[in-house]
């Protein structure tokens, strides 16, 4: 499995996971957990609801670590490293990125990913 | 939510206008104080949706002028008449809505909603009853009157989370000087 090789194919590999798992919490904070925290009497928010919040920072956190060595290794420009790492807040975005990931390496390597 | 305070060992039950007045802010050592107080009961109010239901709230006149907000039973129970004294416990005004309020709704037991009504003599705090006695019979609201203990707002790892997220953030920033260097070392294709 990729995800634990080094060289670009780990580093695109634990990217593109982190990209996805990101996007999914995400999905999580802002259809879930939101409506609930702002609807909630008193602040009434079942715990395993926190619990999404919680999730999403240490996941953003990995995702930003993970977007780091790939913006690194893909030599992207400063700004394009930023935009990697700003991805990971919008659910969409960070699904966007990992397409853009999964593309740029089939290119380098002839199509296989 | 995880509590940071523990209950406190119970004081003796204490008259209420030793402990509070109107000309100030309840003081932190006296909230959660066991009370009790000869009052009658004057205007009608609920307060909806607290912890135990729907409470029936009341402005309470002690024999010395001074008033107090009090919650003297549930929706629905019977209002006690003439001079009654109520045995309950005193807590701080709750500072967040939890309802929709109006002319006879509370939005929260805070006596600054009644200032208009009570004015200068309303005591800061409120006053849940367990109960009641009046004419040589003592009843019971069906309240309980727990300590309010000190909450904090998120459980204790979320605070964690927000200090090592908040680090590593601040790591990744003072890298960024150091960003086109790296990129420049690293190999493209392996």
């Amino acid at each position: 499995m990729n995800l634990f090789k080094g060289g670009r194919a780990g580093i695109t590999a634990r990217f593109r996971f982190m990209a996805n798992f990101a996007g999914i919490m995400s999905l999580l904070l802002w259809l879930v957990y939101l409506p609930i925290k702002l609807t909630a009497v008193n602040d009434n928010v079942p715990n395993a609801i926190r619990a999404i919040a919680v999730v999403h920072g240490f996941t953003y956190m990995v995702y930003v670590a993970a977007a780091f060595q790939y913006s690194l290794k893909a030599r992207k420009s400063f700004p394009q490293m930023i935009m990697y790492l700003a991805a990971g807040t919008l659910p969409v975005a960070s699904f966007v990125a990992d397409r853009r990931a999964a593309a740029e390496y089939a290119a380098l390597t002839g199509g296989a990913k | 939510m995880k509590s940071l305070a523990k209950a406190q060992p119970e004081r003796p039950i204490i008259d209420l206008d030793r402990i509070s007045n109107s000309a100030a802010d309840l003081r932190a050592a006296n909230f959660n104080r066991l009370v009790r107080f000869p009052a009658t009961l004057s205007g009608t109010y609920l307060a909806l949706h607290q912890s135990q239901g729907d409470y029936a709230v009341a402005i309470a006149r002690l024999q010395n002028g001074r008033e107090v907000l009090v919650v003297w039973g549930k929706d629905g129970a019977t209002r006690p008449k003439g001079l009654a004294t109520f045995y309950g416990r005193l807590y701080p005004p709750q500072t967040q809505d939890v309802a929709n309020g109006d002319a006879t709704h509370l939005s929260r037991l805070d006596p600054a909603l009644l200032a208009q009504v009570g004015g200068a003599n309303l005591m800061a705090g409120y006053v849940i009853a367990t109960a009641i006695a009046s004419g040589g019979y003592q009843i019971h609201t069906g309240l309980s009157d727990p300590q309010q203990l000190v909450q904090v707002g998120v459980p204790y790892y979320q605070h964690i989370a927000y200090v090592i997220t908040w680090w590593f953030m601040a790591l990744l920033v003072l890298l960024f000087p150091f960003y086109n260097r790296m990129r420049a070392g690293v190999r493209v294709a392996e």
